[in-house]
């Protein structure tokens, strides 16, 4: 895979505020990247920049195509698409097409999106997967290389989640279409992203692969969440320095799961048993400094 | 150019749609003049018909109408939902967007002038002043060049749609009823008159619209109300492009 975008030392400053320090990395041809973080963590802004919104404060970036002709090679979907009023789908998709002079068959975009049924429906009676799908469809239109997609699925229901996400896989796979993408849904990034980029306050605090990220975390460890058949008992599993959760729930973090699992089962009698690998969620609470206390709850270290 | 002409058609195809922004374009002046050049017949002793002379005073509702609450509504709407940034990124400069958006207000304020004077000589025989078209011209070019800079200030200024549509309403009211649109300046009790050459500055446009429309005078003709006009817009661009911004403010 060759280097599509390569991003050296980028800096971001708004007046008193340091928005982006020092990111460098690179997108190869055909990966989805993922960026996380907070609120305000900067991953708009490095999206923003990336795409020629904003300037850079310092650092540079560079994409395998001249810069002068960036827009016909990147499609950008941002934070919050709004669409002009009495606006109908066949309208929008046509002005795109032709602001684009692209040659692609638009109705078969919209069937492929499964969106020629609302062809002459108003943008604003779309309901919000709908809305999200034309969002995409539109970046699509000049059969960009690159696409940059800025909390697409945010405030979407779950099922129309899951339907963003299969197009998002469709066109990476299918059109090879690379992606970068920022999220506050780590699931979604799980799901999707090859590679992660976790942003705190400006600064890049991880990048690599998902699965090696959560390798990296937890090295072999695995979560074990149980009761108690005797509350008793709970003297006996003080030597796995359990972390007690509410409901009176336990959470054992081992790498001798089959070990201990067999001792809790043979010899100590639990009940709602449940084994979980690290997330990523695990991850990022991690590389920002976070932790879940006792009861649950988000704790900073 | 051919970027521009596609983002005007299609402004022009979703303003079309809009029934209300109709209403007030093609609608509302020649009802106003209908009902005004009925009731005000024979009120005048200037040797000129209420038909005639109260036409070239609606032609500035369409204007004001097309420029100040259209096009400036739509330039806050572009900056609010980030319009301008969204057609950046296909390659189309946000000057180039605002240009486009003026020339389908002034297609709609074309269509619109046209439908009042139809409307005006097919059912009133009202006089159009072919032979001094050029100076007619002129001045509805320099009502357009005064509303463009009173919108772009107050665009300038205002950053969400709402807020812009109450304010602009005001001021487009406060025109219409106290800038000789509606009853002529004529009419008005002379501290009033005299209140509104001060504070309205729009009326001066109507007094060189209407001299050049019904006496047949050159746009030369008008030195003061040039000044004023020209004077104001400079001095209205000049601040507005001091704050303007193209987008909305950054975190």
């Amino acid at each position: 895979m060759n280097t599509l975008l390569k991003v050296k030392n980028l800096s971001k400053h708004y007046q008193n505020k340091e928005a982006l320090k020092n990111i460098s990395f690179d997108v190869k041809r055909g990966e989805i990247i993922g960026i996380i973080g907070h609120n305000g963590a900067g991953k708009t802004t490095l999206i923003n920049t990336l795409v020629g919104i904003h300037k850079q404060s310092s650092g540079t970036y560079e994409y395998i195509f001249d810069h002068k002709t960036l827009y016909d090679h990147i499609g950008v979907q941002m934070q919050s698409s709004f669409y002009e009023p009495h606006v109908k789908v066949k309208d929008i998709c046509m002005l795109y097409k032709k602001l684009r002079k692209s040659q692609v068959d638009v109705d078969g975009l919209l069937k492929e999106f499964d969106l020629l049924k609302e062809k002459n429906n108003y943008v604003a009676r779309l309901s919000g997967g709908n809305k999200q799908r034309l969002s995409i469809l539109l970046t699509l239109l000049h059969q960009p290389e690159i696409i940059f997609l800025d909390e697409l699925t945010t405030g979407l229901d779950p099922m129309a989640r899951r339907m963003v996400w299969e197009i998002l896989k469709d066109i990476n796979q299918n059109k090879e279409t690379t992606i970068v993408l920022t999220s506050h849904f780590l699931d979604e990034i799980e799901y999707l992203a090859d590679r992660v980029m976790i942003l705190n306050q400006g600064e890049m605090v991880y990048y690599g692969g998902v699965s090696q990220a959560i390798e990296d975390h937890c090295q072999g460890q695995k979560d074990i969440f149980f009761s108690l058949k005797e509350p008793l008992a709970a003297f006996k599993i003080e030597k796995y320095k359990p972390s007690l959760l509410p409901g009176a729930r336990y959470k054992i973090s081992t790498k001798e799961d089959t070990e201990v699992l067999l001792d809790l089962i043979q010899n100590i009698g639990i009940d709602q048993l449940e084994v979980k690998s690290p997330s990523l969620e695990d991850v990022f609470l991690k590389q920002v400094g976070y932790t879940l206390d006792e009861k649950g709850g988000i704790v900073h270290v | 150019m051919y970027k521009l002409l596609t983002l005007s058609q299609y402004q022009f195809k979703i303003q079309m749609r809009d029934l209300l922004n109709l209403f007030f374009i093609f609608v509302f002046p020649p009802v106003v003049y209908l009902f005004f050049s009925r009731i005000l017949d024979g009120s005048f002793e200037i040797g000129t018909s209420a038909v005639d002379f109260l036409l070239p005073m609606y032609i500035p509702l369409i204007v004001g109408n097309t420029v100040l609450i259209n096009f400036g509504t739509m330039l806050v709407n572009h900056k609010e939902r980030n319009y301008f940034i969204k057609y950046k990124l296909m390659g189309l400069e946000p000057l180039k967007i605002a240009i486009g958006l003026f020339a389908t207000v002034l297609m709609f304020q074309f269509l619109g002038i046209l439908v009042l004077l139809s409307i005006a000589v097919f059912t009133s025989g009202a006089n159009l002043p072919l032979s001094n078209i050029e100076n007619v011209m002129m001045a509805l070019l320099l009502m357009n060049i005064f509303q463009f800079s009173l919108t772009f200030l107050l665009s300038s200024f205002i950053g969400r749609t709402r807020q812009y549509q109450a304010i602009v309403m005001m001021v487009y009211y406060f025109q219409m009823f106290l800038g000789g649109m509606t009853l002529p300046p004529e009419f008005f009790p002379k501290g009033l008159r005299l209140f509104t050459e001060i504070f309205n500055p729009v009326i001066h446009g109507v007094y060189v619209l209407r001299g050049t429309w019904i006496d047949g005078k050159s746009i030369l003709d008008f030195p003061k109300e040039i000044v004023i006009l020209l004077g104001f817009s400079a001095v209205a661009i000049a601040i507005g492009s001091r704050f303007f911004k193209w987008e909305p403010k950054q975190i």
